[in-house]
């Protein structure tokens, strides 16, 4: 048996006497082999997340068959309230084909890619009904952020920015470069405040050196939510000349703008890309596995819900599937159906499983991203590590760099992992946060991606401006 | 070989009838296509070039590789239908390495690249020495592969004097000029050895718009005595499929007038084609290599939105004077889009050819 020891909270000792001592007898009276089996002991630090406390993960072979290979993932955060011994007999119990990983739970998907996941459907509908999620629990979605601010409107930050904006408008001035209209593009705008401060920023600082470029700002908001873009649109009203709002899909913003190739001088993101859908891969004793996810609910969790909403368990999918077509208006009451959609997010979990890689080197990093493929990520990176592949961020990277002026500015606010040895050290998702989905994004496959399109990424923590952010800034520079 | 257009015979924008050439088959044939230098480079071969950069692969073996790449390269450009074709440029890492390596007194010092695609810190660390840069074997390869006339571009001294570190002149006017000495006798060299068709590339300038002041006559140098058919290519920037600037070809005008070549290819597809006034403002005998075909969007442009391109450059410019390229090198699509941008462009020139032929008819 492999004990992986993953992630400690705050690297801090975690009694597992009593958990080892279970695990071992439930492992000597399990019919599966230990040889084969790893035990990854993590501590998951999203109170809310897709994983039951602990979980068993099954290897498969590209054909369908099983491989001999075992995973029991256990969240060492959450046994204080389990039955261990017994859970960790069902969880074995599954892996040796003999029994359930859970009890009677409701499946709502065949096993697929997470980012195809149906997860990603509850994930849009929170961002297209954040209106009336947010009025049923009295609190907007910053709330749901660490300590509740956003690094996105950080004053000091902007204001250094936008100083090296506008230090590239002068420099393109004294050329005569300077293009008739100046575009910024930003993608996903929150509630707005961002927007707000850049423009409240940039009037100060063109006031400060006397430069008339405001009057020339074309501010597009973007998103794809009508919902979030009418809200956020209320907060920089007092710039009605300079501001748009625009419906792009962040994957492919170059779809909607292609009128703009090349011509945006400023383009930004703050907490978009890492609420988009992500995959997952696994090596695991050299060999390469994709990760696969199917969305059930427990038991329990399907009992609750039914009895709540009067619903027979055979009704719950189809229910839950109209839900996520029409939003809350589903139900009569519009706080019944976020009543329902809350319960049912928080119930909602993902059943893993691994999926060998019959040709790990020349695998792509994601649909539509050419160039760079997994073997040049994982060739420097011996052992055993399971990542992230921020399929549709990436996608929505390479989908936007070619807006860019050549002088321009592109810059992602997200939670980035800046070097592939932090996967061993943290859980980086999936969790929930309110009705939205976090993945921490792959730093270093950004950089490989952003070279191979010709930009060099520059990844800074952003601790410089708040100490205690988990945040860092993405930026790009051409590559000469 | 098919030589394509009317021969050369004016290399000014003035009126000096400088050059003449005897003796050869000229294909009489209306708007002329032709590649602006490179043709895609297939994933693979970067891996393979990457390979020889880091030193998994040897020269030799690579050199192969090139070979049957361009074979295939240059197969594509007559499939297409292109009447003016290069080897694709698929034996250059990038369009300053492939000269810096062969200039002797520039020196480089460490040779490994991490992707094959990035540039040397190539530094002249002496006065350049009149020496051959050995750029006719390249020439010589790719003709005897094809019979349709080939076009050999080379790097132009400006965009070298740019991005070769300079520890010897001190003076980018004075190194520029004696590149041009040393590229001039690289230019007669190819002559000598069949070339018919010639092109300067000059990337960076766009971006440095007071230096057209002193390159006027560093072109000028360079071609002095260049007896073929002379291309001077002004660009945005196509480093990796991006432009490296934005803004008009005004600043070009009058000064580029007094450059003794025969032909300006300037990029129209991506950027529109407002400044093709400039030729009617600022009356010239260059021809026209028309950029119709933008190398900087996968999409493949259809034959007519092509044509439409090519009808508003007749607007300006005589059809005997003008050419019809992509906006730049194809280097950075994907193989499959490149050859279909390029027959796009063929059956674009040849809807439009039709039109012409038709016209003509009809007027006699």
């Amino acid at each position: 048996m492999l004990l992986q020891l993953n992630y400690l909270k705050n690297h801090q000792a975690v009694d597992a006497g009593p958990l080892l001592s279970a695990l071992c007898q439930a492992v000597e009276q399990s019919a599966v082999d230990p040889g084969r089996l790893a035990v990854p002991l993590d501590w998951v630090q999203y109170r809310k997340n897709f994983r039951p406390p602990i979980e068993p993960r099954r290897y498969f072979l590209p054909d369908g068959s099983a491989d001999a290979a075992h995973e029991l993932a256990i969240d060492v955060r959450r046994l204080q309230d389990e039955d261990v011994a017994a859970a960790l007999r069902r969880g074995l119990a599954y892996l040796a084909g003999a029994g359930a990983a859970d009890e009677a739970p409701l499946v709502l998907e065949e096993f697929c890619r997470p980012s195809q996941s149906v997860i990603w459907a509850f994930n849009r509908t929170f961002w297209q009904h954040l209106s009336a999620w947010e009025h049923v629990f009295q609190k907007g979605f910053l709330a749901a952020l660490p300590g509740g601010v956003s690094d996105g409107t950080n004053p000091a930050f902007w204001r250094d920015r936008l100083t090296a904006f506008l230090d590239t408008l002068d420099d393109l001035d004294r050329r005569s470069l300077v293009p008739e209209e100046i575009y910024v593009l930003e993608l996903g705008v929150g509630g707005g405040q961002q927007a707000r401060v850049w423009l409240d920023t940039f009037r100060d600082l063109c006031a400060e050196r006397g430069r008339d470029y405001l009057r020339r700002v074309r501010y597009l908001m973007s998103d794809y939510s009508h919902d979030v873009l009418h809200a956020a649109r209320r907060n920089v009203a007092e710039y009605d000349q300079q501001v748009s709002c625009l419906n792009v899909d962040a994957a492919d913003p170059l779809h909607a703008l292609s009128f703009l190739r090349y011509k945006v001088l400023f383009i930004h993101s703050c907490n978009l890309y890492d609420n988009l859908p992500a995959d997952e891969i696994a090596r695991r004793d050299g060999r390469v596995y994709e990760v696969q996810v199917r969305a059930y609910l427990p038991q329990a969790a399907v009992e609750a819900i039914g009895d709540r909403y009067s619903l027979e368990r055979a009704e719950l999918p189809s229910t839950i599937q109209r839900f996520l077509r029409i939003g809350p208006e589903y139900f009569d009451e519009v706080a019944t159906g976020v009543g329902f959609w809350a319960a049912v997010w928080d119930a909602l979990r993902l059943e893993q499983r691994y999926v060998l890689l019959e040709d790990p080197e020349g695998y792509r990093v994601a649909p539509g991203v050419s160039g760079v493929r997994l073997g040049d990520l994982l060739r420097d990176y011996p052992g055993d590590v399971r990542l992230h592949l921020p399929t549709v961020a990436l996608q929505s990277f390479v989908n936007t760099l070619p807006l860019l002026h050549p002088r321009g500015m592109f810059q992602v606010q997200d939670l980035f992992v800046t070097d592939l040895e932090q996967y061993r050290g943290t859980f980086r998702g999936p969790g929930k946060m309110d009705g939205s989905i976090v993945n921490w994004l792959n730093g270093p496959l950004f950089r490989l991606v952003g070279a191979h399109l010709g930009y060099t990424v520059n990844i800074e923590p952003f601790a410089r401006y708040r100490a205690k952010s988990n945040t860092a800034v993405l930026t790009t520079s051409q590559r000469d | 070989m098919k030589l394509c257009g009317r021969p050369p015979n004016s290399r000014s924008g003035g009126t000096d009838r400088r050059h003449e050439r005897q003796g050869t088959t000229m294909n009489q044939q209306l708007l002329p296509t032709a590649v602006v230098g490179s043709y895609s480079v297939p994933e693979w071969l970067e891996r393979i070039a990457t390979d020889y950069f880091q030193r998994r692969i040897s020269a030799d073996t690579l050199h192969q590789i090139q070979d049957v790449a361009i074979k295939a390269a240059v197969k594509d450009q007559e499939l297409a239908g292109i009447d003016v074709i290069t080897d694709g440029e698929l034996r250059r890492d990038n369009m300053v390495d492939h000269f810096a390596v062969r200039l002797a007194g520039v020196e480089i010092d460490r040779r490994q690249k991490a992707y094959y695609f990035d540039y040397y810190e190539a530094v002249a660390r002496h006065a350049l020495p009149q020496a051959p840069l050995g750029l006719s074997d390249e020439f010589l390869f790719a003709r005897r592969i094809t019979d349709h006339e080939v076009k050999f571009c080379i790097t132009g001294p400006h965009t070298l004097a740019k991005r070769i570190g300079d520890e010897w002149y001190h003076d980018e006017r004075a190194f520029a000029r004696d590149l041009a000495r040393v590229l001039n006798a690289e230019l007669r060299t190819l002559v000598a050895n069949g070339a018919t068709f010639l092109q300067v590339d000059e990337p960076y300038l766009s971006g440095f718009p007071d230096d057209l002041d002193w390159m006027v006559d560093v072109w000028n140098a360079l071609l002095e005595g260049v007896d073929a058919r002379t291309g001077l290519h002004i660009c945005y920037g196509n480093r990796y499929g991006k432009p490296s600037w934005e803004g008009s070809y005004r600043y070009l005008f009058p000064r580029i007038l007094a450059v003794q070549v025969d032909q300006l290819l300037l990029e129209f597809a991506r950027k529109g084609t407002d400044d093709l006034v400039l030729f009617q403002e600022f009356p010239n005998q260059f021809e026209l290599g028309m950029g119709v075909v933008d190398v900087k969007d996968d999409r493949v442009e259809t034959p007519a939105e092509i044509a439409a391109r090519i009808r508003q450059g007749l607007e300006i410019v005589p059809a005997e004077r003008l050419w019809l390229n992509p906006d730049c090198g194809l280097r950075h699509l994907a193989p499959d889009v490149a050859y279909a941008k390029l027959e796009a462009l063929a059956q674009g020139a040849a809807l439009v050819r039709e039109e012409l032929a038709g016209r003509r008819a009809e007027e006699r």
